[in-house]
């Protein structure tokens, strides 16, 4: 690689809004993540309805309104 | 910058390597499809008309890839695409070895789950001789990316090259290292 035209990379870990947590390379100090492979539910494998992105709770909210009505 | 820990790398050597083995029935460790390089290619089209445009592209593909990224040049001139040679047309940038590694862990955990309405990549976009390729539509998914900061949305297209020789292997290959496709 050639010197002096490439960004300095540092090892950071990264802290997913779910607690998770991925160290990688970077080139910035900080970094913020909402949602990671831990906490998708794409790749929890639900499926389904599951697929909805849930990072307030809502979805427990709701069910949690519905309980025991029906 | 010297490397103490690459993510996923241990992962391939450790469980993917033993894993395809197995599965394919190679007698030879050198035999197991492995990554070659990921080429990030954004083609700016039509905002190419300012130099400024694909420069500031360039430079968000730098601070994605932590290597700095090539500002392509019309080859000829086509007058349908309203280009002539030499105007400046995208920004690429080519990850090999380390950089790879974790540009595609990055991809996996942080950049893809970011994708709006995101239901897993197409298993069938492999080009038949075991490479794959895939487009994003924003480069915000990206962490490094700010949001306030971005003036413009530009998409980006991603090629990712095995030494797999069929597309079986290789989907096998990206299945193991993490990638998320759409179950069939």
């Amino acid at each position: 690689m050639k010197k002096g035209i490439h960004p300095e990379m540092k090892l950071l870990t990264v802290r997913c809004a779910c607690g998770a947590e991925h160290k990688i390379w970077t080139t910035k100090e900080q970094l913020k993540v909402d949602v990671c492979s831990n906490c998708h539910p794409l790749y929890k494998g639900s499926g389904g309805a599951g697929l909805i992105v849930d990072t307030e709770g809502r979805v427990q909210k709701f069910k949690k309104r519905y309980e025991g009505k029906y | 910058m010297t490397y103490e820990f690459i993510p996923l790398k241990e992962k391939y050597q450790k469980e993917v390597v033993p894993a395809l083995m197995k599965e394919f029935g190679y007698t030879n460790v050198h035999e197991v499809p492995k990554l070659v390089k990921v080429v990030v290619n954004m083609g700016i089209g039509e905002g190419s008309r300012n130099k400024e445009t694909a420069e500031i592209h360039a430079k968000e593909l730098t601070a994605i890839a932590g290597q700095k990224a090539l500002i392509t040049k019309a080859k000829k001139s086509i007058s349908n695409f309203k280009i002539r040679k030499g105007m400046t047309i995208g920004a690429k940038v080519t990850l090999r070895g380390p950089r790879m590694y974790n540009f595609v862990y990055k991809l996996i955990n942080l950049v893809l789950p970011k994708v709006r309405d995101f239901r897993g990549l197409n298993p069938n976009s492999f080009d038949g001789k075991g490479n794959y390729n895939f487009g994003l539509t924003e480069q915000l998914v990206f962490p490094e990316i700010s949001p306030d900061q971005t003036k413009r949305i530009q998409g980006m297209d991603i090629v990712i090259v095995t030494t797999a020789k069929r597309d079986e292997e290789s989907r096998r290959l990206l299945e193991l290292l993490g990638f998320p496709f759409k179950k069939q």
